[in-house]
């Protein structure tokens, strides 16, 4: 069996993966059940839609541009706007719009972008998404979160629904197993989230990395390492103080990253905290992926995969012994 | 409206008021305006106030609706004498900060799609305003604009009227020696648009098509066949004067040739 046949048909088990549908199904409800209770709530979407042919709902298909300038004038006129797309398609066609319309003039738009990770499908690098969240960054006004799973993009939404700023949600088409347990868990999008409590040692990253992280934390654990795993949702809605009281204590903090072009968590942290000595940051190289749409492959390519960052881990800690 | 004689001298006066800003501002992009100012202020004088909303997408034009609006006294002299200065609330393309503008400025061809938002939220609440949008031909060079020109043609969105200012001059040279503009008028009417066309300086015309669509509903298309410059005939059709700034010679006679023109 060859190996393209082996991706074709693990992609194609994706694709028919009943979780993703489940996740439509979950946002477009949410969103739906907002809406009903909130009638200056409108939702716009281009391409990728979790709801249409409602009041106060507007599809545009493939014309982001034009999304991003309706949906300036309706939030202009104190409406709370939400819109979908596919995140490649729009941070490349309509930055300026973006940048121009919605965050200067500090406007209630919630963009959820899906596929916001290296690639949703086989159409190679013009589908890759790993500069949304520089991009976004450079942006005044915006904040950025990243759920890890379906019920926090949901808790992700309704603080954006609550707080008026632009936001920009970095999501997927279909997320992996729920991390977080819905009848307990209570996100504030104000603090960093700790998924595995140890000492020592802490990991900080984000989705969708997070998942190889887990993985990797089960791998030092048999080695007698016990991390703390943090789930970073957003640094641009956290008082960056807070990482002084929860990070001083561990000897070793990684951050690791699934984004080109920038180490942002790491540079973030580091310059406020000034802790680059105990700071050590795992990342993507500044390369252009054009070899492969297999996110799987590209990982262990560019040693992002669990069995990497495990090994990347372990040669910091004996270094610094 | 206003008898004619009494808005030629209006539209005058305006024009010289342009051209003293844009001159003691040391700033150009005077043509823009003066290739609209007409335009606009024949909608302002028609038009019941709370009957339409006007805005450009050209803003290179913004001194023409400026002073238009202060011959209407929804903006100050004193305001106007701040253009293009520090801290200034008005430059070419306008701040929301000034009290009539809702929104901070966008590059040229982003007009179009915010005035749908805006069109879409009137027409819910059912308010029954025609909403203007002056677009410049060599604008719909940009693909933005078809995409919200399908928008509105494939939906059906009612009361929305584009004036585009065609004066077939693009920025450093004429349309047909850079990218021909006219099929694109043709386009625009295949996207079930209804189309009138407005030749420049003919008040009663445009009368007429201000008639038409005070009447009807339907998207329309204005094509508002202007001249750039007209009315100084040194400057008159020639792309340099785009952004080339008026030296104190130029000026005066610019401002004597306006002054002299009936």
């Amino acid at each position: 069996m060859s190996l393209n046949f082996i991706l074709l048909c693990k992609n194609y088990m994706i694709k028919n993966n009943p979780k993703q549908i489940f996740i439509k199904w979950a946002v477009s409800d949410f969103i739906k059940s907002k809406m009903d209770s909130n009638k200056n709530i409108y939702y716009l979407s281009s391409d990728w839609w979790f709801i249409n042919d409602i009041d106060h709902s507007i599809d545009t298909w493939i014309a982001e541009q034009n999304l991003i300038g309706i949906a300036a004038w309706i939030a202009l006129k104190w409406n709370k706007v939400i819109i979908s797309s596919i995140s490649s398609f729009m941070i490349q066609n309509a930055y300026m719009f973006i940048r121009n319309l919605i965050s200067y003039n500090n406007l209630d738009v919630i963009m959820i972008w899906v596929w916001s990770w290296i690639s949703y499908n086989a159409h190679w690098f013009t589908h890759h998404s790993l500069e949304d969240i520089w991009l976004i960054k450079l942006l005044p006004n915006f904040k950025i979160l990243m759920p890890a799973d379906w019920f926090e993009c949901i808790k992700a939404i309704e603080f954006a629904i609550e707080n008026k700023w632009p936001f920009y949600i970095r999501f997927s088409g279909f997320l992996q197993d729920e991390i977080f347990d819905c009848n307990c868990y209570k996100p504030t999008f104000t603090k960093p989230e700790i998924i595995i409590s140890w000492n020592t040692v802490a990991i900080l990253s984000y989705w969708p990395i997070l998942w190889e992280l887990i993985k990797t934390v089960k791998k030092l654990q048999n080695n007698w390492i016990y991390p703390t795993l943090i789930h970073i949702q957003s640094l641009f809605v956290y008082d960056l103080n807070i990482f002084k009281n929860e990070l001083s204590w561990y000897k070793y903090i990684f951050v690791v990253e699934e984004h080109i072009l920038d180490y942002w968590i790491y540079h973030e942290i580091s310059n406020h905290l000034g802790w680059n000595a105990k700071i050590f940051s795992i990342w993507y190289p500044k390369k252009f992926i054009d070899y492969s749409w297999d996110i799987n492959f590209i990982r262990e390519k560019n040693g992002m995969d669990c069995n990497n960052i495990y090994k990347k881990i372990l040669k910091s800690i004996w270094k610094k012994l | 409206m206003k008898n004619q004689e009494k808005i030629n001298l209006e539209i005058k006066s305006i024009k010289l008021d342009i051209l003293k800003m844009c001159y003691f501002s040391w700033y150009g992009h005077i043509w823009s305006s003066f290739s609209i100012v007409d335009l606009i202020f024949l909608i302002y004088s028609s038009l019941n106030h709370s009957d339409f909303d006007l805005i450009l997408s050209k803003w290179h034009a913004a001194p023409a609706l400026y002073w238009v609006l202060k011959s209407f006294w929804y903006i100050q002299e004193s305001q106007l004498h701040s253009f293009c200065r520090n801290w200034s609330n008005l430059f070419l393309h306008t701040s929301k900060n000034v009290n009539w503008v809702f929104l901070s400025t966008w590059s040229l061809w982003m007009g179009i799609s915010v005035w749908i938002g805006y069109t879409i939220i009137n027409n819910q609440q059912n308010l029954n305003k025609k909403t203007f949008i002056i677009v410049w031909d060599w604008e719909l060079n940009e693909w933005s604009n078809w995409e919200s020109l399908m928008f509105i043609g494939s939906k059906n969105i009612q009361n929305i009227v584009i004036i585009v200012d065609f004066n077939k001059i693009q920025a450093s040279d004429y349309c047909d020696n850079i990218i021909k503009t006219k099929p694109l008028i043709q386009a625009i009417t295949d996207l079930w648009f209804h189309t009138i066309v407005v030749k420049w300086h003919e008040p009663s015309e445009f009368s007429k098509a201000l008639d038409q669509i005070i009447s009807n509903s339907y998207p329309t298309l204005i094509v508002y066949d202007s001249t750039k410059w007209y009315g100084v005939s040194f400057m008159e059709n020639n792309p340099e004067w785009h952004h080339k700034k008026i030296n104190e010679s130029e000026f005066y006679s610019a401002m004597q040739e306006l002054y002299d023109k009936e």
